[in-house]
């Protein structure tokens, strides 16, 4: 009986493999060419009893090949409206990040190292909310082709290259026709299951593919988190001054 | 009244007027002094046009047992006007300066607000300001001209944090004239090679942020406002997971014969731990100094002065769970003195817009110094804030 099982398993792998890198980078480039972006989002985080509690943003995005540049305004709950939160992604280091409290009007220098922690108290950490470029990552392995629920999948392994993720490693499932990434499996640091990750909409603006819906599921304490994009528009002309501290205030 | 609110509510509409209010209910009881259930709030509105953004904030606050504690005020009304490169800034405002977490000996602009709440570095008063910024990237010059010198008030004898026994009359007195200009000039820049580090160098001449007290009769003083020379300089570095904090002074009194110049420092280490069983911790260490030049002349005058000595030392846990339940406590400890200042507050939002916090405070002073006015006391906080 084992061995059927085994068997079948082999046979719905494929049975060659590909560049885990290539297919990485093919992903990202379909996603990549917005120059800059002006998203509304809605994130609805629910704890392990399913109570739900609501967070809206606005996040403005700078394309740039040395590391992206975000701008998140927080809009909702209304107590914490108007915090902003500027990142430059440094690629393969630390982000720098600044944060801004309109209680008292001070942008606050913060440490980037909180990769792994959670962002806004939802199951997003900031790893996961930042670009992700596929040179952020290693490849140890071949990519598998396997089939799941009638699908063909490009199953990747990728490992941070910053020494401060909270992941060992994230294994990522990618379309093997559209190349958009559908679902992954984030690992950590003591190589234990974390969260899963499902990449349930994406649309496409412009001939660029972006995404619209995505479920966090942490496994270890059973609260998950959805981010869901309600307006989404890309070209923007947004410029380099648009992220500098002065955008902050 | 309620005409008055449908034609605001029709303005903001019509106007596309951002608001946002903050509406509390606050209990507070004092082992000193007599309890009083606090209601207070502000409301702060931006009207935005191509060519200017216009900011108001007014704040109310009602307090059932202490007089003084009652009125509007309206802390904001400014013009801002943005360009390229440059932004100009014109009208009463509040603007902000600091590193470190606990006092900033750089925030002299505005004058706080002690009627509101003494240890709530938040709580400040606008100020009449002109101001140009330039921006080069990241960087920035700042020119700005403070026009006029206000009184600022304190709490009366027997309610409390007076901070006297004698009583205190608001009517400032002034160096030279109250509308005589304060000017600074604030250049802000970025280090990225070796060291990277946010910093910001201030100079600053006219009236200092500081005042002393004169007697106005054998029962009665006031405040007074003596012009100074100033250096401030501010800087945070990041280095690895820590970041490191510095806010300096020098200031030189230009004529006043019973005020010496005198140094501010303080610095600061803060660390984050985070993803512990889902939460994360901030530690806060701080350490702050005041030197007088001449130490024979004036000194503990001002609440400010409490910060002599003295460390810091804070903790903040953050829970990460859908409520944004946090967690804040720290000591400020006299080390000359051995007088302590205990903090505790917690946070947690009941609904979308509804927090709950609590708060517990506990001053141990000793015999003739600042805090001695203050009294030994505890104070218990459970407050309701309504956001929209």
């Amino acid at each position: 009986m084992m061995k059927k099982i085994l068997l079948f398993i082999a046979m719905s792998l494929s049975l060659y493999a590909m560049n885990s890198l290539e297919i990485a980078k093919k992903s990202y480039e379909i996603m990549s060419g917005y120059q800059s972006s002006i998203s509304k989002t809605t994130m609805i985080l629910k704890n392990s009893n399913a109570e739900e509690s609501i967070r809206k943003l606005e996040i403005q995005k700078l394309e740039n090949s040395d590391g992206d540049k975000s701008l998140i305004s927080f809009l909702y709950p209304m107590d914490i409206k108007n915090t902003k939160l500027l990142s430059y992604e440094v690629i393969g280091d630390d982000d720098k990040q600044w944060l801004y409290l309109p209680a008292l009007k001070r942008v606050k220098r913060i440490s980037s190292r909180n990769k792994s922690g959670s962002f806004m108290a939802s199951e997003f950490s900031y790893e996961d909310i930042s670009s992700q470029n596929y040179k952020n990552y290693t490849y140890p392995s071949e990519a598998l082709k396997i089939s799941k629920d009638g699908k063909e999948y490009f199953k990747i392994i990728r490992v941070p290259k910053d020494k401060n993720s909270g992941y060992s490693k994230q294994i990522i499932f990618v379309d093997t026709v559209t190349y958009l990434a559908r679902f992954g499996e984030y690992f950590d640091k003591q190589n234990r299951l974390l969260k899963k990750v499902s990449f349930l909409e994406y649309q496409k603006i412009n001939e660029v593919y972006r995404i619209k819906k995505v479920n966090m599921f942490n496994i270890q304490n059973g609260k998950s988190s959805m981010l869901i994009w309600d307006d989404d528009s890309i070209n923007t002309n947004l410029k380099e001054q648009d992220f500098t501290k002065r955008a902050l205030r | 009244m309620k005409k008055v609110i449908v034609v605001l509510i029709l303005l903001i509409n019509c106007w596309a007027i951002e608001s946002k209010t903050n509406f509390s209910i606050k209990y507070i009881s004092y082992t000193n002094f007599q309890n009083e259930l606090l209601y207070y709030g502000d409301t702060k509105l931006e009207y935005t046009t191509d060519a200017f953004r216009l900011n108001t904030k007014v704040k109310y606050l009602y307090s059932n047992q202490y007089n003084e504690k009652r009125g509007v005020n309206l802390d904001e009304f400014y013009l801002t006007r943005e360009y390229e490169d440059t932004k100009i800034e014109f009208g009463k405002i509040i603007k902000y300066s600091g590193e470190l977490e606990g006092y900033n000996i750089t925030d002299i602009l505005n004058q706080k607000d002690n009627l509101f709440d003494t240890f709530d570095k938040s709580a400040k008063n606008g100020a009449f300001i002109f101001s140009g910024t330039k921006y080069i990237e990241n960087n920035s010059l700042e020119i700005g001209t403070k026009f006029y010198e206000a009184s600022k008030k304190y709490p009366k004898v027997d309610t409390p944090y007076a901070i006297s026994s004698l009583s205190y009359n608001d009517d400032l007195k002034t160096e030279s004239s109250k509308y005589s200009p304060t000017v600074y000039l604030k250049y802000n820049f970025l280090t990225d090679e070796n060291i990277e580090s946010d910093n910001k160098i201030i100079l600053f001449n006219g009236y200092d942020n500081k005042r002393y007290f004169i007697p106005q009769n054998l029962l009665s003083i006031s405040s007074y406002a003596y012009k100074v020379h100033k250096f401030l300089f501010l800087s945070n570095i990041v280095y690895e997971d820590t970041l490191f904090k510095f806010e300096g002074s020098y200031t030189d009194v230009i004529h006043d014969d019973f005020m010496s110049d005198y140094i501010q420092f303080s610095f600061g280490v803060e660390n984050g731990f985070y993803d512990l069983k889902g939460m994360d911790i901030n530690l806060y260490t701080e350490y702050y100094k005041y030197k007088y030049r001449d130490d024979s002349k004036i000194k503990n005058i001002d609440i400010s002065e409490v910060y002599d000595d003295d460390i810091f030392v804070a903790l903040k846990l953050n829970f990460n769970d859908t409520r944004d339940t946090t967690l804040k406590t720290g000591i400020l400890f006299d080390i000359q003195n051995s007088e302590q200042v205990f903090k505790t507050e917690f946070q947690s939002r009941i609904k979308n817009g509804l927090v709950l916090s609590l708060e517990f405070l506990n001053i141990r002073s000793k015999k003739n110094t600042v805090l001695t006015n203050l009294t030994n006391h505890t104070r218990s906080i459970i407050a309701l804030t309504y956001t929209f």
